[in-house]
């Protein structure tokens, strides 16, 4: 309440003074705000969090890649035990690493059978919520994008409940139909049971994006592909499709650099089954190293080769498009 | 239109998969540098000092210390459990010079914290005066080269425990070797296919190394300067081997140990016994209530003629090297551990079986028990205690090398490898992490 009275006056205050400057004032003042004062306020917060929560973090995992912890003898007591410079060692070793490696080419195989699959979900959803014939649309629409909404720890645990033999209604209603025991945790299925979680919350999501762009279609387009006869599918493929085409491929790259950096859904399963190693995803590897194997210079080089990769499939991403644009 | 909602939806995208980069980055970054710190002395020569422990109820026995020690305030900091986060805390606290006076650290998890010079020796504020107070095997775990790292709290004698029920109604007897296990296991196993003598743990190494405790393994010892590795020594392969023998021939569960699935195994009869530390006593009557009566404790089966026994669990106390008041830290730990009101506590609130051996004596350790059909079970486990092998000793960086056999084992129980490769790749991955980081090391 003090603050409170303490400020109203000058508060107050401040437009009348601005009224009573003479106009030159004014224009002097607006200037200055124009080229000094106003892109701070506004880039201020932006800069303070982007610096705190981006740049000093970022820089102190590169930092700490740099170094590591050398042991002498024992390694018990005091000195012997010495973070030094360690080069590029550490980044030496994520390479040849295949622990690394194999993660890597697991989420790979995961993102090309699994991005596929969920993008033609979406695309199909996408275009039956665009088609006049469908009926509660609101609805199908909150409906599909429903599982985006529920945090991807939550989704996973949920998930596992379906998966665990001796529980799940799933395993129970295959085997009294004559499926035999199926088992979604098994050392080959497991990938897969994976990618039907992340598959079921992110259709949604990227349909809603696909939808965006279909219904920025402008409708004259359709009037004319009308009048020429085209059948609703002969529209979708020949109008719709193409138009969209850049969501796609958005939606597309996006997915690749999420698969890289798939974590909770794999971390989450890990509790129940040992078919899903310390290092099944780069990301889980990493967080391995970090915080059960007390690494975290290791864990930093495998972070930052992470996110390396995934910046030159961002920007390799940006290019294409543009020049798709470009050439449009 | 259409290209400025593109443009926002990938603005939008875009800035959701930099969050995750910057969170996973922040999330490194904190851990090395969060905060926890001892607080200096009063101006009245009151000395306050920091505890972090995630064990139930353990404020009471603080509380207790507070009100008859005016002079020395302890601050209780609740944590997570250890492998759940605290243990990431603690090395990033010890890094930036601010741990706390003291903390809870499991015996496996202890030299790996010598290793990183977070401890303080305490035997030069009084600690080998204690030492008779203990589980002989406890002093062997707290004590490396003469320096006494820790004061022990608890412990995990292990036992097997049993249906009895069950055990009548199939005809079996209730195995006092190994031998004897494995003939229940085939004998049940062919006559009923959906039961089996006991689950094996596919995700859990710390069960294993129990049992490899109880066969006389010596995964890890020291020699002069030089740490000797024997992960897949005879007794460990021993035990791998006859874990694999009822793996290869379906006389085990797989399971994943304290999941859903494997409690409702425990509770519906599939599984008739679980080997295990005395702590799993809690586990049954939580996650087992429907067994209520049908359940009882042996010895652990033995392999020969000679009884041992295996520890599995328990923890410690330690004063970190950054306390400002290691004497008084120190007193806290001994008291807390051997103080028998402290004890009361602990075991009550806390579920934790005492190395303290007047501890294991109180009524509230030392009782029939209604769940297990009046037996009193802890009379079991006090003997078991006593059998445990004196020599066992934990390695410097025992979670790297938990987490290998946990991956071996995933690989052991889905066919692709065996319980003893298992062992062989763990030894020689151990051998190299510590090699990598400069341990002196060879294979024992």
């Amino acid at each position: 309440m003090a603050v409170d009275h303490q400020q109203t006056p000058a508060a107050a205050a401040a437009p009348g003074e601005a009224a009573a400057g003479s106009a030159s004032r004014r224009h002097l003042r607006r200037r200055r705000g124009r080229s000094g004062w106003a892109p701070v306020m506004f880039l201020g917060p932006f800069g303070v969090l982007f610096v705190l929560f981006f740049l000093l973090p970022i820089g102190y995992a590169i930092y700490e890649s740099f170094l590591k912890v050398r042991v002498s003898g024992l390694g018990l007591g005091p000195n012997s035990t010495v973070t030094v410079f360690a080069g590029l060692s550490n980044y030496a070793r994520v390479f040849s690493d295949s622990s690394f490696l194999s993660g890597v080419g697991r989420v790979l195989l995961f993102g090309v059978v699994q991005i596929p699959v969920m993008l033609i979900f979406a695309i199909v959803l996408a275009l039956l919520l665009d088609s006049i014939t469908v009926r509660f649309k609101r609805f199908f629409r909150l409906a599909f994008f429903l599982p985006y909404g529920i945090p991807g720890v939550i989704a996973a645990l949920l998930w596992s409940f379906l998966y665990l033999p001796g529980l799940s209604p799933i395993v129970a209603a295959l085997h009294d139909t004559g499926f035999g025991t199926v088992n979604f945790l098994g050392v080959n299925s497991v990938l897969w049971s994976i990618a039907n979680i992340v598959t079921w919350e992110y259709t949604g999501y990227n349909m809603l994006i696909i939808y965006a762009g279909l219904q920025a279609i402008p409708a004259d387009l359709y009037d004319a592909g009308r009048l020429d006869g085209a059948s609703e599918w002969k529209m979708a493929t020949r109008i719709k499709l193409p138009l969209v085409a850049g969501s796609l491929v958005l939606t597309a790259i996006f997915s690749i650099i999420g698969t890289l950096q798939l974590f909770s859904e794999p971390q989450v399963l890990r509790e129940i089954t040992s078919n899903i190693s310390s290092s099944y995803t780069p990301n889980l590897f990493s967080y391995t190293q970090a915080f059960a194997d007390n690494n975290p210079n290791y864990a930093a080089a495998i972070a930052v080769v992470l996110a390396i990769g995934t910046f030159i499939l961002s920007f390799g991403f940006l290019r294409l498009v543009q020049r798709r644009w470009a050439g449009a | 239109m259409s290209s400025s909602i593109r443009s926002t939806s990938r603005v939008r995208r875009r800035d959701r998969r930099l969050l995750a980069i910057i969170a996973a980055a922040a999330a490194l970054a904190l851990a090395a540098c969060s905060s926890g710190g001892s607080s200096p002395a009063a101006s009245s020569g009151k000395v306050t000092l920091t505890f972090w422990s995630w064990v139930p109820g353990i404020s009471q026995s603080v509380n207790l210390w507070n009100k008859s020690h005016p002079d020395i305030h302890v601050n209780l900091d609740e944590t997570t459990s250890g492998v759940a986060g605290t243990y990431a805390k603690m090395y990033s606290a010890l890094q930036a010079g601010n741990a706390p006076d003291l903390g809870q650290i499991e015996y496996a998890t202890l030299p790996n914290f010598e290793h990183v010079g977070g401890l303080v020796d305490l035997s030069q504020y009084g600690a080998d005066n204690i030492k008779q107070d203990f589980v002989p095997w406890t002093w062997g775990q707290v004590t490396q080269s003469g320096a006494v790292y820790a004061i022990p709290q608890d412990t995990g004698p292990m036992g097997l425990f049993y249906r009895a029920d069950l055990f009548k109604k199939y005809g079996l007897s209730v195995p006092t070797t190994w031998a004897e296990f494995l003939s229940d296991a085939k004998k049940v196993h062919a006559a009923h296919p959906n039961v089996y003598i006991t689950a094996f743990p596919s995700n859990d190494p710390q069960w294993f190394s129990g049992l490899a405790w109880q066969a006389g393994a010596r995964w890890f010892s020291t020699s002069g300067d030089t740490w000797v590795t024997g992960i897949d020594d005879p007794a460990s392969q021993q035990v791998a081997s006859f874990w694999q023998q009822l793996i290869s021939d379906h006389l085990v569960k797989i399971d994943v140990d304290f999941t859903a699935g494997w409690y409702k195994d425990l509770s519906d009869g599939t599984l008739l016994t679980w080997p295990t530390a005395v702590w799993g006593e809690n586990t049954l009557v939580t996650n087992a209530a429907s067994t209520k009566g049908d359940w009882r404790v042996a010895p652990m089966p033995n392999w020969g003629a000679t009884p041992s026994n295996g520890n599995w669990g328990g923890s410690t106390t330690v004063v970190f090297k950054d306390s400002k008041h290691p004497a008084q830290a120190a007193q806290f730990a001994e008291w807390l551990n051997t103080n028998q009101q402290s004890i009361t506590g602990l075991i009550t609130q806390g579920g934790l079986y005492p190395a303290d051996l007047a501890g294991e004596q109180q009524p509230a350790a030392n009782s029939p028990v209604a769940f297990y059909g009046g037996q009193n079970i802890w009379q079991v486990f006090e003997a078991g205690g006593k059998l445990v092998n004196t020599t066992f000793q934990w390695g410097p960086i025992m979670s790297t090398t938990f987490t290998q056999m946990q991956d071996g084992f995933g690989t052991a129980t889905s066919g692709s490898s065996t319980l003893t490769q298992v062992l062989a790749s763990t030894q020689s991955q151990t051998i190299n992490s510590m090699k990598q980081q400069g341990f002196s090391v060879k294979p024992g």
